[in-house]
């Protein structure tokens, strides 16, 4: 059965510290370390691309695992700011630059904070409909090409990083089926209005969208998978902000512990998030990992990986 | 309408939940920031008096609620007939 094998990784190599422009955000240095939770940001070097985050994280993959290019039959880009205009996608120009034979599908998500969920449900999807043994899921969002500086209500929060999931046989995790969920009407509160705009975002919706779809879709997910909160090992939470993510603990009752912040030297890399909190689970291997991505859209979707899960036929 | 004064202990049971305290002394026209309520704390604030009163005060900016007055006001606003 096909799942994740292992994950790559990329943060951008320049770092933002929001402690020493805490000043100047009109913040104070607790505010952001102990609220907001981002004491830095990874930024993009200028030059770089979004396809050229995914070739490194494809570099990182190559380093820690047994991936081969010419095993990749399926390539899957999720993210909201592709290359140049997205024309041609950003998963043709990463094949391009990897070097890939022809035979591989290869196309784009567009996806916020809710892709990594979609993305591995989709290529998962595709690769068993399709017969396919070897692909690869990127997450690649550059936020910080669309944030205004003057804005620090967004330019505190998000960081530069790309992550690829190894899909593939013999995997250490398996995809239980996800559920989804969307509320278009509320799309505004985190958008770009115009092309060649910055982003904008409604706090306030943001949280209350947050504190309550996310559990809610988490305890009905559960109740649908007939398990509860003592049946999963550890909860990854997409990394929105500490206060967003220690309040989903508070409002779940989940032991802090199982439900962590980890993004505090990264800031909300967006759909990467998920995938590199999981990363770092890879060698522990805890039993069922409960991811949820919620943002963008407004959008929300919740996944068990387990490595329990018993092989279908 | 919710009258104000059910509206003022509303938001002190509120404020006890945001910030895990037992005790709050609080004027209604006193910033939310002298109990200790940040920008953050403020959209707790407004999801836990939704919780505690049934209004839905829907896609509300919480910086516009900076003390029981103003919070009062736009409750009114949003509530004042029929509720």
């Amino acid at each position: 059965m096909i799942g994740v094998k292992a994950i790559g990784r990329y943060v951008a190599p320049e770092q933002v510290s929001n402690l020493e422009r805490a000043q100047r955000a009109g913040k104070d240095q607790s505010f952001i370390r102990d609220k907001i939770g981002f004491q830095s940001l990874a930024r993009l070097p200028a030059g770089i691309e979004t396809s050229d985050m995914c070739v490194s994280a494809f570099a990182d993959l190559k380093r820690i695992s047994k991936i081969r290019e010419e095993d990749v039959d399926c390539l899957i880009v999720c993210t909201q700011n592709p290359d140049a205009a997205g024309l041609p996608h950003t998963s043709a120009i990463v094949h391009r630059k990897l070097g890939l034979k022809h035979d591989v599908a290869c196309f784009d998500i567009s996806l916020g904070c809710s892709g990594y969920v979609y993305g591995l449900s989709i290529i998962y999807s595709f690769m068993r409909t399709n017969g396919m043994r070897c692909g690869l899921l990127f997450t690649a969002d550059p936020y910080s090409r669309i944030i205004d500086p003057e804005d620090w209500d967004t330019e505190l929060l998000f960081g530069d990083a790309a992550t690829v999931t190894w899909m593939g046989e013999s995997p250490i995790y398996r995809c239980r089926p996800a559920m989804f969920a969307t509320d278009g009407s509320l799309g505004h509160s985190i958008s770009v209005s115009q092309r060649g705009e910055k982003l904008s975002m409604l706090g306030s919706n943001v949280f209350k969208f947050s504190m309550t779809v996310v559990p809610d879709q988490v305890d009905r997910y559960l109740q649908r998978e007939s398990l509860s909160h003592d049946d999963i090992d550890v909860f990854l939470f997409h990394q929105g902000s500490r206060f967003i993510v220690e309040n989903l603990v508070k409002k779940m009752g989940l032991p802090p512990a199982k439900a962590p912040f980890e993004a505090a030297d990264v800031g909300n890399t967006v759909s990467s998030s998920l995938p590199l909190m999981l990363q770092s689970r890879l060698q522990s291997r805890p039993a069922r990992v409960l991811i949820s991505g919620f943002g963008v859209g407004l959008s929300w979707a919740t996944m068990i990986l387990d490595a329990r899960l018993p092989e279908k036929k | 309408m919710i009258s104000k004064e059910e509206f003022r202990n509303a938001v002190i049971q509120a404020i006890k939940r945001v910030k895990d305290i037992d005790h709050v002394d609080i004027a209604n026209d006193e910033d939310f920031s002298h109990v200790g309520l940040d920008s953050l704390d403020a959209m707790d604030l407004v999801l836990q008096v939704e919780s505690i009163t049934g209004l839905n005060f829907g896609e509300f900016n919480a910086a516009e609620a900076r003390n029981i007055d103003a919070f009062y006001v736009k409750a009114e606003e949003l509530f004042g007939d029929g509720t």
